[in-house]
């Protein structure tokens, strides 16, 4: 960064001017004992709950535990420069993030501070936002019913997400969690050309909770490199960094998304994972010595999660209206969570809970993931409450034959296993779900735009597949997508635009594609 | 100095007994007696180890009994027999911190980077009281890095005037200011 002499001179200028002579009261504090990145301070009268503390040398804190006679805080930095009877400030105001354009493209921690090393954000006192922020009340809300597609063939079909939608990411580690983010990510360039000054254009926050570092880097490098990291803020609390910064990071990246909600922009947040967060919480809540309740977390560590998800809505138009807080209506936080499982329990207290506060869960299979179903989205117990409105309207037609379809196959697939004389029916009931299990699979960062993926999954349901070898069904989905594009470059349009079902004229289109290409195929 | 809940409560108690027997300067004294006593680190350790018997302690506690106001001894033999002893070591503290409380009086600190007249610290003291609505007995410290100015602590709130104070917040500011462009 170019540093202008100029420019420092006049800010010393207007710092001299406000020099004023006045002295200002602030409150204080005595460290009264430091240990596990918690500090206990004495005085401090005036203190409020989440206020940011100023210790010695710099360190900041976050006043968590007011009691009669002490405060109890956690530290968000090095605790070995924090010692017993120092001085602490409080601050006067709840601790805050950065906010704004700015941070699009850009690495931070809890804190909103640069960690990417390519220098300071910009921003400036006005564009600091609270972590902590009371959810748009019922007035301020409209339904959810504009579609956030993933790109995901078996998600956008058949468990769709709305914008303004909560919906859990649910499953064991290594079942391909942060890879349906990272292609969610990628998939929200085709809302508005990857350009984070078009206002169509869905904004991303990826929150890394207790991550490992290089996960987060690899990520990063993957969103770079697909040209992804323009509309993308990245907020790392990795499991190097303190459990206060990890537990934190999740509100801090809400607050960002929330001042794109209010200026009416659209926003999609991931939190990765929000089990890590409650184990972060558990531990700082622990050594404030907060009583344990269920498996040691916190009594409220419901709330802990139910505040911070009740953030995500779809604000009313007139939302400015009714809270002046909001400069546009219409805009909204979508909030993907991931919770990781143990052994596919998800019983245990966290899932349930999550379970419970959010609209929709997708649940990941590890059995379905090692049989090579890719993404490996278990479509019999994964649902989405309120997206069901929010798919477009042919998608929505021809995905209901499609949920049908599987039922059908998964119930007789097991059935079949026994025994080998199978009547004509049921053999093409078995035909046909394989070729749908078949075309929901998709690799990894190649997220399929919408109406390409209504055109296969119509073949698939109209039965233009029966006739091809599982093993082809691949090669049949890339060439068909392309063959009806390069022919009919209007039918994508027509699909998207449909008020109903696919139009007849299009579906005669398809048709004729699915067999040409089956011939060529063959 | 800071005191445990224990001790307050104990203070407490001693200053509505004080009131009601009409006693309450000589209390006081007896308070400030018994923790200037029970300072030094010999004294301590014949109070608070666990090798001496309780009669011990009281008993030879009792010369400096007598000298004392018939309800500080109560007070005292009660803290023996309670094994509350520790309680000697910030009371004299308590009592007076309760005494200036329900006088409107408060304790603080004035720092300065060169020695202060009376007159200057009275003058400050009466600012001080205006603006907090309590009158402020202040004690003098110095300390040499805060260049020029006088920063006060009154309990849990702190006034800074020193020219240390606004470099640092001069500092601050422009480490988080937002260049042009």
């Amino acid at each position: 960064m170019d540093l202008r002499p100029a420019e420092v001179t006049s800010i010393l200028e207007k710092e001299i001017e406000e020099f004023s002579q006045d002295s200002g009261m602030q409150s204080v504090g005595t460290v009264l004992s430091v240990g596990d990145g918690v500090a206990r301070v004495y005085g401090l009268d005036d203190c409020v709950m989440n206020e940011l503390l100023e210790f010695e040398g710099g360190v900041r804190g976050v006043a968590l535990n007011l009691e009669e006679d002490n405060v109890g805080c956690v530290l968000l930095g090095s605790a070995t420069e924090v010692k017993e009877g120092q001085q602490v400030k409080g601050t006067g105001r709840i601790i805050s993030v950065p906010t704004g354009d700015k941070l699009l493209g850009r690495v931070v921690n809890a804190l909103g501070d640069a960690v990417d090393g390519k220098g300071p954000l910009g921003t400036s006192e006005s564009d600091l936002r609270p972590i902590e922020q009371d959810a748009p009340s019922v007035v301020e809300r409209q339904p959810v019913d504009q579609p956030l597609q993933t790109g995901i063939k078996a998600i956008d079909a058949m468990i769709p997400i709305g914008r303004g939608q909560r919906e859990l990411i649910i499953g064991d580690r290594q079942t391909g969690k942060t890879a349906l983010l990272v292609d969610t990510i990628l998939s929200q360039k085709t809302t508005g050309g990857g350009d984070p000054t078009n206002p169509e254009q869905v904004i991303c926050i990826y929150v890394a909770v207790g991550q490992k570092q290089s996960t987060v880097v690899d990520i990063v490098r993957r969103l770079e490199s697909e040209d992804a990291m323009k509309y993308t803020i990245v907020v790392s609390a990795s499991a190097i960094d303190e459990a206060s910064m990890q537990y934190l990071a999740c509100y801090a990246g809400c607050a960002m998304g929330e001042r794109f909600r209010d200026e009416g922009r659209h926003v999609v947040i991931f939190y990765d994972d929000l089990y890590k967060q409650a184990l972060a919480y558990r531990q700082v809540m622990l050594l404030l010595r907060r009583p344990p309740g269920r498996e040691a977390f916190p009594g409220d560590v419901f709330n802990l999660h139910s505040r911070l998800l009740e953030r995500a809505a779809k604000l009313a138009d007139n939302a400015p209206e009714i809270n002046p807080r909001f400069s546009a209506g219409g805009g909204t936080l979508t909030a993907l969570p991931v919770v990781e499982t143990q052994e596919g329990d998800v019983s245990a207290y966290i899932p349930t809970n999550v379970i419970s506060i959010t609209d929709g869960q997708i649940f990941l299979e590890g059995n379905l993931f090692n049989a090579g179903i890719r993404p490996a989205v278990n479509a019999g117990i994964s649902v989405s409450r309120v997206g069901g409105a929010a798919q477009i309207p042919p998608m929505k037609k021809t995905a209901g034959s499609l949920r049908l379809d599987l039922a059908q196959f998964r119930e007789l697939q097991a059935f079949a296993q026994f025994g080998s004389d199978l009547d004509k029916a049921t053999l093409a009931k078995l035909t046909r779900g394989e070729r749908l299990v078949e075309i929901l699979k998709q690799g990894q960062y190649r997220p399929v735009e919408v109406a390409n993926q209504v055109m296969i999954i119509y073949a698939g349901t109209s039965g233009a597949l029966d006739g091809i070898p599982v093993s082809k069904v691949g090669e049949f989905e890339a060439q068909f997508i392309d063959y009806v594009n390069d022919t009919h470059p209007e039918v994508a349009q027509q699909i998207r635009d449909a008020k109903k079902d696919i139009p007849a004229e299009v579906k005669t289109i398809l048709d004729a594609a699915a067999k040409t290409v089956t011939a060529q195929i063959a | 100095m800071i005191l445990d809940p224990v001790t307050n409560r104990w203070a407490d108690a001693l200053f509505e007994v004080a009131r009601k027997a009409d006693a309450m300067e000589a209390i006081q004294a007896d308070t400030a007696r018994l923790s200037a006593e029970v300072s030094s680190p010999k004294v301590a350790a014949f109070l608070y180890g666990s090798s001496v018997p309780q009669e011990e302690r009281v008993k030879r506690f009792q010369p400096l009994l007598e000298l004392l106001h018939p309800k500080t001894q109560s007070f005292v033999r009660l803290l023996f027999e309670r094994r509350r002893q520790e309680v000697l070591r910030g009371i004299g503290e308590a009592f007076k911190r309760k005494v200036y409380e329900e006088t409107g009086r408060v304790e603080g600190v004035v720092e300065a980077a060169r020695e202060l007249s009376p007159e200057d610290v009275s003058k400050l003291e009466s600012a001080v009281g205006a603006r907090i609505g309590k009158t402020v007995v202040l004690t003098q410290r110095h300390s040499a890095d805060l260049i020029g100015g006088v920063r006060v602590i009154v309990g849990a709130r702190l006034f800074d005037a020193t020219v240390k104070g606004r470099l640092e917040s001069m500092r601050e500011r422009l480490m988080s200011a937002a260049l042009p462009g």
